[in-house]
């Protein structure tokens, strides 16, 4: 059974098809690299496969779940960090992790430890004063918290300056190298993609253009980037 | 689970409530001024004695009237403060932990619930017992001589804490379904104080859904009464007669009970309804 099926998906907002019949499966344990330039559909994507918006039209299966028939229960199984800012900006971090503590069985209190202190998550400060990079690191860290099967990261690195980028790409490489589980990662960033998935995907235009495995999807003299820039300019023309 | 829900709301709403229970304990608490104040306001207070405080003391039931009236708007703008904001994202976070989103709206509103009814029966229960208070302290009333007439009018103003409640939900409710179907701040607070006063005409009117006027029957029939108020060097409030034992005040009927709670009901699905379609743009 694959982590995600998603056949002919789409979601339209007035006259913008966001996503636009996107059809594709992604095998367990494989890192998925979703790559598009801004407005492309990746973030609409991802919110379809959370469970966060519905789809206009098409089918997907999340861990097996068709999307029309999923639960609440289905998010003790999956991880996201989001591109917007919605945790509750009163609460500080360590209230965040409490909070959703309370609500996961699976917690694993010994990886949240290691995490936001690897993360240097600042714990006492309220969310409405964390910087970008502290509040995708305080994402990060209740995503993984209670060690999800598939983790869905919504342009995790955007924002934040090249050291801390690094910084966090070689986290997440690690923490997901070593359980092992599925991920979905959404970037416009070349270099983010090439360094943590084995399987791309290139988005515009709400159209998935191109997937499969890097180097299948790459053509044989040229980088990801001028794959991914000729897809895109491609289309443009 | 429901104590994370219950402490995440009273983090996020606790200013809201305590307005709410400081509005409704206002009529009170200008009373306690005044007497305390201006000793023009005090002067009928010091001339009753055990016979003629029975004039004044169920005035207090007049709270009842004021949380199913003009508290009504304090309740209806409090809803809408509790529930606009946290539709737009916030509440994504709640959802994103596994918590069912029709469980969710039910756990906040019966939270909800619980401090509305208390706030009600609080306000309602305080306002004779504090007016009775400060008669005592007039020093011409006693409590041998007057227990009897307080236990009357305390048990008519318990009498009336079911209806109000009801009352006080409906508004609630109603006007939190509209805040999450209207979404803008002051086109959801115009609304709800339409719906609020358009509730409160039908309930105040005669039909057969409410019978409030039987339910609020204060006077014994026949008898008239009059109240009148000044702020002049005479005394602030007169009565022209003493009102009846209140035995028969806050009559049950069943009709509006159920109306409200049909109402309380229907709204509450309306709300969990609005809830599970809501989406992340």
């Amino acid at each position: 059974m694959n982590a995600i099926e998603a056949h002919q998906l789409t979601r339209v907002f007035g006259s913008v098809r966001a996503v636009d019949s996107a059809t594709f499966d992604v095998a367990p344990g494989t890192v998925l690299g979703l790559l598009g330039p801004n407005g492309a559909g990746k973030s609409t994507l991802l919110k379809l496969l959370v469970g966060h918006l519905r789809p206009t039209s098409g089918t997907a299966a999340v861990l097996g779940r068709p999307l029309e028939k999923r639960d609440a229960s289905l998010w003790l199984r999956i991880g996201y960090v989001a591109q917007q800012r919605y945790l509750p900006d009163w609460m500080n971090g360590a209230e965040c992790l409490r909070f959703a503590h309370a609500f996961r069985p699976q917690w694993d209190e010994a990886r949240v430890s290691r995490l936001t202190s690897r993360l240097e998550v600042p714990l006492e400060t309220k969310v409405r004063n964390l910087s970008r990079g502290h509040y995708v690191r305080l994402q990060i860290a209740l995503a993984l918290a209670h060690s999800p099967e598939l983790i869905f990261l919504d342009e995790p690195t955007s924002g934040l300056d090249p050291a801390a980028r690094h910084e966090l790409l070689a986290l997440l490489v690690e923490e997901i190298g070593e359980r092992a589980c599925t991920v979905i990662l959404s970037s416009h960033l070349v270099e983010d993609v090439e360094r943590m998935a084995d399987t791309v995907a290139i988005m515009d235009g709400g159209r998935i253009l191109a997937c499969g495995p890097v180097d299948e999807v790459k053509t044989a003299s040229a980088t990801l980037e001028e794959t991914f820039l000729e897809y895109v300019g491609r289309r443009a023309q | 689970m429901i104590r994370e829900i219950v402490w995440k709301e009273w983090r996020e709403n606790r200013w809201k409530y305590v307005s709410l229970w400081l509005v409704f304990n206002a009529p009170l608490l200008i009373l306690a001024l005044a007497l305390a104040l201006s000793h023009t306001a005090r002067l009928p207070f010091a001339d009753l004695d055990n016979h003629s405080m029975m004039k004044y003391l169920p005035l207090a039931l007049g709270e009842s009237f004021m949380v199913t009236s003009i508290f009504l708007l304090v309740t209806a703008l409090v809803a809408v403060a509790t529930f606009l904001p946290e539709l737009d994202y916030k509440v994504f976070f709640v959802f994103e932990q596994g918590v069912p989103r029709r469980r969710y709206v039910f756990a906040k509103l019966l939270n909800a619930a619980l401090h509305v009814a208390l706030a009600v029966c609080f306000a309602i229960l305080l306002a004779p017992a504090a007016v009775y208070g400060m008669m005592l302290m007039g020093g011409k009333v006693t409590l041998a001589g007057s227990g009897a007439a307080f236990s009357a009018v305390m048990t008519a103003a318990a009498r009336t804490l079911p209806l109000c409640c009801l009352l006080s939900l409906t508004a609630f409710v109603g006007s939190a379904l509209i805040a999450v179907l209207v979404r803008r701040w002051w086109v959801a607070m115009g609304c709800a104080t339409l719906f609020v006063l358009s509730f409160g005409y039908v309930a105040w009117g005669e039909n057969p859904f409410f019978k409030m006027d039987d339910f609020f029957e204060a006077v014994a029939p026949g008898k008239t009464m009059s109240v009148s108020a000044g702020f002049g060097s005479g005394p602030w409030l007169k009565v022209s007669d003493v009102f009846p034992m209140p035995t028969g005040f806050a009559l049950w009927h069943w009709q509006p009970i159920a109306t409200t709670v049909l109402l309380i009901g229907l709204f509450s699905l309306g709300l969990a309804a609005v809830y599970q379609r809501k989406e992340l743009k």
